[in-house]
């Protein structure tokens, strides 16, 4: 249970000082939840285009290092945690095995898997769940044929989830579809090649000290397209990846809380507490300091790492999704 | 629950699957002369290659240029990563599965 925090933290105490400042200005846009999340949408979007076009090699370099893990730790929170989906009894964590096999190598059809026991365990008619296990089917099917690009297919479309997870907590408003309309326009421009003429007058193809390249993520990210596109597909990955971590990290905590109001940071962090236990809290902590750290001593390395600490992350949110799906419902937050 | 994801946590950082697989990739971190697995599942060890890199840093079209770099060279046939255990593994869960799934539905006499 959360208790009544008797004391306010310093932070509450500034941001409160700053919405107080601001409040004549931008009181309204900032009181209303849809519109705060719309506009804290579109700001997060721009946001991350603004840094594809100025520094995309630091945006793909530092940004899984700092914010893959408190994404991840969203990923649990929302998608199993809150919906209490743990305890919903043993096939559901028979779903585990294979997302835990997906960090000891297991091919994409084994880390599918995961979405067998959540169609089973949802709550829905038989003719959703035969919906779910033919996707599941159709899925593992392309994923056993043709390996390597559907792997690839997943990594550039799995940023796209989170979108479409934020999309579905809540109903929107007609104003809230400029976010995903913003986004594709976005992406648009990036493919069809409107951001190099920015990288070239920013000097952004180069970025030493992020200790990587173009080559590299164009070689890990895009080996299969033409140099041009390859660097093109390298781009909107970058974007929307950044795109990913604002819905996770931003967005879906901002909707999925009961009280519409900003919350204290102070109170924020009781409710993890109580999600997670404290115990957790530190190892996530000390997680994200150990991958932050990594990167400081060797950033591709750590960016390595981290890549591999998270890609069971992609199939945990296609079995919520396909167990949502078989619901019929919107993800309970 | 809890104890779920700290497990996940570290074996997901001890290995993982190869998102990315190509012959630089699998020795990445890896000395010369390390054991290794080539992109087509064949055994192999690290060893010095030259690979024929673009080069972006005056951006669109690229430039090439030959990149010596440690990849995995292929010693021996068929020994490494292939479908089949993971088949028999992917297999068995699906029989436990099916397994729990009917246990649950059984009505419990108490």
């Amino acid at each position: 249970m959360i208790s009544a925090a008797p004391t306010q933290w310093w932070i509450d105490g500034v941001r409160t000082r700053v919405y107080r400042a601001f409040r004549p200005l931008l009181g309204s846009l900032y009181a209303d939840r849809p519109r705060r999340v719309v506009w804290m949408g579109l700001l997060s979007v721009t946001v991350s285009f603004a840094l594809t076009l100025v520094a995309p090699l630091w945006l793909l370099a530092l940004g899984p290092l700092l914010l893959g893990v408190p994404h991840l730790v969203a990923d649990a929170r929302y998608l199993v945690v809150q919906p209490k989906l743990h305890l919903r009894g043993p096939l559901v964590w028979l779903a585990a095995l294979p997302l835990l096999a997906t960090g000891f190598g297991a091919p994409a059809a084994i880390s599918l898997l995961s979405l067998v026991p959540a169609v089973l365990v949802a709550r829905g008619p038989l003719w959703r769940k035969a919906l779910g296990l033919s996707a599941w089917l159709a899925l593992t099917l392309v994923a056993l044929a043709w390996e390597a690009p559907f792997l690839y297919a997943f990594l550039h479309l799995h940023n796209v989830v989170a979108l479409g997870w934020w999309w579905a907590l809540r109903p929107r408003t007609a104003f809230a579809w400029l976010v995903p309309a913003v986004v594709v326009a976005m992406t648009a421009f990036l493919l069809l090649g409107g951001a190099e003429p920015a990288l070239t007058f920013f000097g952004a193809w180069n970025a030493p000290g992020a200790m990587t390249s173009f080559s590299d993520f164009v070689s890990t990210t895009a080996p299969f397209a033409s140099s041009g596109f390859a660097v093109r597909l390298v781009l909107s990955f970058a974007f929307l990846q950044s795109v990913h971590y604002a819905m996770w990290l931003r967005l879906v905590p901002e909707d999925a809380r009961h009280r519409p109001a900003p919350r204290p940071f102070r109170e924020s962090w009781r409710a993890l507490e109580h999600d997670f236990g404290l115990p957790m809290l530190v190892v996530f902590l000390a997680l994200t300091l150990l991958i932050a750290g990594w990167g400081v001593v060797n950033l591709a390395a750590a960016r390595v790492g981290y890549l591999q600490l998270a890609a069971f992350h992609g199939y945990l949110e296609l079995a919520a999704a396909a167990l949502f799906f078989v619901e019929g419902r919107r993800p309970p937050c | 629950m809890r104890l779920f994801f700290l497990v996940l946590a570290f074996a997901s950082a001890s290995s993982l699957a190869d998102i990315l697989p190509d012959e630089v990739a699998s020795c990445r971190g890896k000395d010369v002369g390390a054991a290794c697995t080539t992109p087509d599942g064949q055994a192999g060890t690290c060893a010095k290659i030259s690979v024929t890199r673009p080069d972006y840093s005056s951006g669109i079209p690229p430039t090439y240029r030959p990149v010596e770099m440690i990849g995995c060279v292929a010693t021996a046939k068929g020994t490494a990563r292939s479908l089949s255990p993971w088949l028999g593994v992917g297999l068995a869960f699906l029989a436990v599965l099916v397994a729990v799934a009917s246990r649950s539905r059984r009505p419990a006499f108490a």
